[in-house]
């Protein structure tokens, strides 16, 4: 395998996909290929693959095959056998790991052993972790076997390996935080709304008592009663009227707070109205994850062969077909499976584009050199060489293969220069490069020049969608306008406070009277009902808080995004957690009420 | 004077009753189930209250953060130098320090005191005890309690729980006797408040024995030298015992003397009822309906005023509306009352106001579960011109929802080289989770499948939601797809035309 380097380029033809409704077109190329029909299956694909190569992808499904028939028969050798097969193609290809195999043999470690055969589920789980070690589905799967042979313990350390080796991945872990994100807006909006539920528990009693003290007389005190039932919950009859009800009482019970519940409310208020704009720069980050592209360029920046490759390469070079850093990434693909004829056509077509930014060329003329190099045409790949250390001096590559370069040429004293130069720039590489052993068929270092191209395409992705975002006078307004909402609610409580200060908060009591009546039971179980009384409104919101999180834990798994995993954590982790959880605190408030009477 | 008894036998309003009565000095501890509470009386009035649980510091803090007087940050570093051994007491330390005028600390001091009661107030079982005694410590400048004034306070404050309920009377209104039903005793006097017949004070039975059905009993009570929560109180007393009647609002020619009593209207016409200063000194309380409730009667030492303005003689029916301002809603009278109540405008009282709270929070709590389970995006994005990005929240999450479905289904087919019949399957060998059949916004997954792929649908009461749905075949799989390596060769076309 030839030894690689990866080099800094800069985007180039990126910046012509301003303005041409890039969303517009990423949506139509790739939703079809997996969320409506695949007109992409269709058409077949363009990337072209030479017999050898696609003589060694057969290669490769027929390891598959033959790992799968070992496995079912139990045949531990064959099975090794196959999957020594596997990686061999994998290497051969030029890559590492091989996810979907990975994941379906820890899916087969699970069938293995809810049948009951532990020890084949267990080489099994040796198979997949061979195949591509940083699967998370490897842990998971383990600690489905090791639930099923009754260890627990096992299980959840494995499930929170898992648990780490998906933080670890990028597009998993930003779906993670997202969901993080998304678990703290649920967790502010059910919160905010058992807050605003205790709050009328504790002064709905007053509220209801002040608004019938407004109308009766003249109204009977029958009709006044009904009509102040009628008048707290007629937004329920509103579309989301549980909102718009929760929305109104916080309104109306604002005055009755103390500062703290005071500043509570106005907290939830902003939450509510902060919660689209937060949601809206969600949704491009999860869209961004989940983009064909970035799942193509994760994998192969982490040496990932997955079956849909080549699709996703055609969903990329159909949105940016003439963009050099597609063209410089197939160019790299081809390089990768050996393909070097392919990928010197279009190393040469973006060495030769006078558009480009010379050092946007480097890349592609150090390749076509290492081509060369390998071609035992040493001149002509000295010159390329050359020509990429001027472009970019800082280039330790292009510096490294120049003094190859003149090895082949036998010329040691400008070799022993160009290592020179090559060290002072990173020796660090230039130690990895040499401790390489190539042979002249491997000699020179290749360069990732369109994988570390595509880190500056997100970029540019990103501010693309900041640049639609600013555009789109409705969406922003349609977002600002909850902030209106909350606005307004806040003045409208103030007003209502105001207006009724003047009348006189007849039934406003202290909090304190309450303690007595308030049975052990409700305050233990009730979260924040105790602080409520007591006027300690942010206090209350923790506390409500702290099981309301809990709780959703387990919940994340519908309400959040899903994980893009073959075989995931399961349920009973995060239920058994959430469960413990919600029994510690309700321990600790048990054990605090008990200490509180006994203090 | 000492006595003791338990809570049960003897009713604590009563207790206090007795004292005021009495106008006695000394100290009323009061142990409850979960704390004891000692009262300190002057005069009859209630100068201040300790709890055992609570120190005064602690609820002083409260109050302090309450009223916005005082954050509770500057509290706690005062209150912990108080501990540390600073001289004087921790409100003296306050005031040194200049956190608060003195004034608000004896406001405070009143609000903490008054809310002490109430609790106290509020206590069914436990035992009192009174150590009658000259000396009783207080905070100086302290205006004191009256037991009418608490117990008025509470009617309102407590909606009964304090032991009393229904509707506090108006002062403005003409009463008068009617015959009493049992025998009527006076508190001291007779006894201390056991036996048979109907107990009263001796002020109320001045008050009752006045009222003679023409001048209000505010008037009235000015020459008993009542104050505004004495005469209220004994109103209450007394009707609640059906010993008096209500006539109705007093008469515009009634409410001439006191309109144009030099003391009571220095505004010009119409001017405001007052009220004078009690005889014994202590702050009358602030018209009822100025007060705040929790601040109380310190607020009548900046006025006097009621409300409600006296009613022009040219406009006799304002005297209704005066009263409808002005009325109370309350738990239901005692039957005794009824007839009172018939008399005048007060208002029959409605229990709901004990439960409502409960009930409504019950109702945003049952709708909760609800929205969770059916549309989750509502909870974040609820309101309507939030549709938009509603759906495409849960279009994103959807298909996250899809793609793990297709993760799971291709490990399948590399292990069974077929893909699943049904999703179940995938959720019986953990390659799903349960949760995972459901889509995003409740929907049902409806899911097919042949040789080379897959579709799910959204279903929503059994049919077809169209365009939400997602197919998926191994035909571009190089993974899963033999054929497409065996077949590309004559499909593929020409990557690039270069030059």
């Amino acid at each position: 395998m030839g030894r690689r380097a990866s080099s800094h380029g800069r985007s180039c033809g990126v910046s012509r996909l301003r303005g041409t409704g890039v969303w517009v077109l990423l949506a139509m190329l790739w939703m079809p290929s997996w969320v409506a029909a695949p007109p992409v299956a269709a058409e077949g694909l363009t990337f072209e693959l030479q017999p050898t190569v696609r003589e060694q992808l057969r290669g490769l499904q027929d390891a598959w095959q033959g790992w799968v028939s070992a496995f079912e028969q139990g045949d531990q050798k064959a099975a090794e056998a196959s999957l020594a097969q596997l990686r061999n193609i994998l290497e051969f290809l030029g890559m590492e790991k091989a996810p979907d195999f990975s994941v379906a043999a820890s899916a087969c470690a699970v069938i293995a052993a809810e049948e009951g055969d532990v020890q084949r589920a267990a080489w099994a789980l040796e198979a997949a972790r061979r195949l591509d070690p940083e699967r998370p589905e490897t842990e998971f799967a383990r600690a489905t076997v090791q639930r099923l042979s009754g260890n627990y313990f096992g299980a959840v350390m494995s499930g929170g390996r898992g648990l780490l080796k998906v933080v670890r991945q990028e597009s998993l872990r930003t779906l993670l935080l997202h969901n993080l994100g998304l678990w703290c807006m649920y967790l502010v909006i059910v919160s905010g709304l058992i807050f605003v539920a205790v709050q009328m528990v504790a002064k709905g009693g007053a509220l209801f008592y002040d608004l019938v003290r407004l109308i009766s007389p003249p109204l009977p005190p029958a009709a006044a009663d009904a009509l102040v039932v009628v008048a707290l919950i007629w937004p329920i009859l509103l579309p989301s009227g549980w909102l718009w009800l929760a929305l109104y009482w916080s309104v109306l019970i604002w005055g009755y707070g103390s500062i703290g519940e005071r500043v509570v409310f106005v907290v939830l208020w902003l939450a509510l109205g902060g919660i689209p704009i937060g949601l809206a720069y969600q949704q491009r980050g999860v869209q961004l994850a989940q983009m064909p592209p970035s799942r193509l360029m994760e994998s192969l920046e982490s040496h990932r062969l997955y079956g849909e490759i080549f699709s996703d390469l055609e969903v990329m070079r159909r949105i940016w077909s003439d963009d050099s850093m597609v063209l410089e990434l197939t160019a790299d693909l081809h390089r990768r499976f050996g393909q070097w004829e392919e990928a010197r056509a279009i190393y040469s077509a973006i060495a030769s584009d006078p558009d480009l930014n010379p050092k946007e060329t480097v890349p592609a003329l150090n390749n076509l050199g290492v081509y060369h190099l390998r071609q035992r045409e040493a001149e002509v790949a000295l010159g390329y060489f050359e020509r990429a250390a001027e472009a970019d001096p800082s280039s330790a590559a292009a510096a490294f293969n120049t003094a190859e370069a003149y090895s082949q040429l036998f010329d040691f004293p400008k070799s022993n220069e160009a290592l020179s130069r090559a060290t002072r720039l990173d020796r660090e590489k230039v130690d990895a490069w040499n401790a390489v052993k190539a042979d002249a068929e491997e000699s020179g270092v290749e360069v990732e020049g369109g994988l570390m191209r595509s880190r500056e395409v997100r970029q540019e992705m990103k501010n693309l969608w900041r640049a639609e975002d600013s555009g789109s006078l409705i969406d922003l307004w349609r977002r600002n306008m909850s902030l209106t909402v909350a606005l307004v609610a806040a003045l409208l409580a103030m007003a209502f406070h105001m207006v009724r200060s003047q009348i006189g908060y007849r039934s406003r009591v202290s909090g304190q009277i309450f303690d007595q009546k308030l049975s052990k039971v409700w305050r233990v179980l009730v979260p924040g009902l105790a602080s409520i009384r007591k006027g300690k409104g942010v206090q209350a919101l923790l506390g409500i808080m702290l099981p309301v999180g809990v709780l959703l834990v387990p919940m994340m798994q519908f309400l959040g995004f899903r994980l893009p995993l073959g075989l995931g954590l399961g349920s009973w982790i995060p239920l058994a957690s959430s469960l413990v959880g919600l029994i510690s605190i309700l321990l600790i408030r048990l054990g605090w009420s008990l200490s509180a009477e006994d203090g | 004077m000492s006595f003791e008894g338990d809570l049960k036998d003897h009713a604590l309003v009563q207790v206090m009753q007795g004292i005021a009565a009495q106008r006695s000095n000394g100290i009323l501890t009061v142990q409850g189930v979960d704390d004891i509470v000692a009262v300190s009386f002057l005069e009859g009035d209630i100068v201040s209250a300790d709890a055992l649980n609570q120190t005064v510091e602690d609820g002083l803090g409260k109050v302090l953060e309450n009223e916005g007087l005082m954050s509770e940050a500057d509290f706690t570093a005062v209150s912990r130098e108080h501990q540390g051994g600073a001289a004087g007491s921790l409100g003296d330390l306050l005031v040194s320090r200049e956190l608060i005028s003195r004034e608000d600390l004896l406001r405070a001091l009143r609000v903490q005191t008054y809310d002490l009661m109430l609790l106290v107030l509020t206590w069914t079982e436990g035992e009192h005890k009174f150590y009658g005694g000259d000396e009783v410590s207080h905070e100086d400048g302290f205006v004191p309690i009256s037991v009418d004034e608490l117990l008025v306070r509470s009617i309102d404050d407590l909606h009964g729980d304090g032991g009393l309920m229904g509707p506090v009377p108006e002062a403005e209104g003409v009463y008068r006797q009617v015959p009493p039903r049992d025998t009527i005793r006076i508190l001291g006097r007779d006894g201390d408040g056991t036996g048979g017949g109907i107990w009263i004070s001796p002020k109320q039975s001045e008050l009752m024995a006045r009222l003679d059905g023409k001048s209000s009993a505010e008037m009235v009570a000015q020459d008993l030298g009542l104050d505004r929560h004495g005469v209220l109180f004994a109103l209450y007393n007394l009707l609640r015992y059906d010993l008096i009647e209500h006539l109705g609002a007093r008469s515009p020619k009634s409410a001439k003397p006191a309109a144009q009593a030099p003391a009571v209207a220095p505004a010009p016409a119409p001017a405001p009822a007052r009220f004078q200063p009690s005889e014994s000194g202590l702050v009358s309380a602030p018209a009822f309906d100025t007060v705040d409730p929790v601040v109380g009667g310190v607020e009548a030492l900046e006025s006097f005023e009621l409300d409600s303005p006296a009613v022009p003689e040219e406009e006799p029916g304002a005297a209704a509306s005066d009263d409808h301002l002005r009325a109370e809603i309350f738990t239901p009278p005692e039957p005794g009352a009824a007839s009172a109540s018939e008399a005048g405008p007060v208002q029959k009282a409605s229990p709901l106001h004990r439960f409502i709270g409960p009930i409504l929070a019950a109702l945003l709590l049952l709708a909760l579960p609800l929205v969770v389970s059916s549309r989750p995006g509502q909870l974040l994005l609820p309101f309507p011109w939030q549709e938009n990005q509603r759906n495409t929240v849960e279009r994103h999450l959807r298909e996250t929802l899809f793609h793990k479905i297709e993760r799971a289904n291709r490990a399948y087919f590399l292990a069974k080289a077929h893909y699943p019949d049904s999703l179940q399957e995938l959720v019986d060998i953990d390659l799903l989770s349960a949760s995972d059949l459901e889509g995003p916004a409740g929907y049902e997954l409806s899911y097919s499948t042949n040789e080379i792929g897959y579709r799910i649908d959204l279903l929503t009461r059994g049919e077809v939601i169209e365009g939400l749905g997602t197919t998926e075949t191994i035909r571009q799989d190089i993974v899963l797809n033999p054929g497409m390596l065996r077949s590309q060769s004559s499909e593929s076309m020409p990557l690039y035309l270069l030059d």
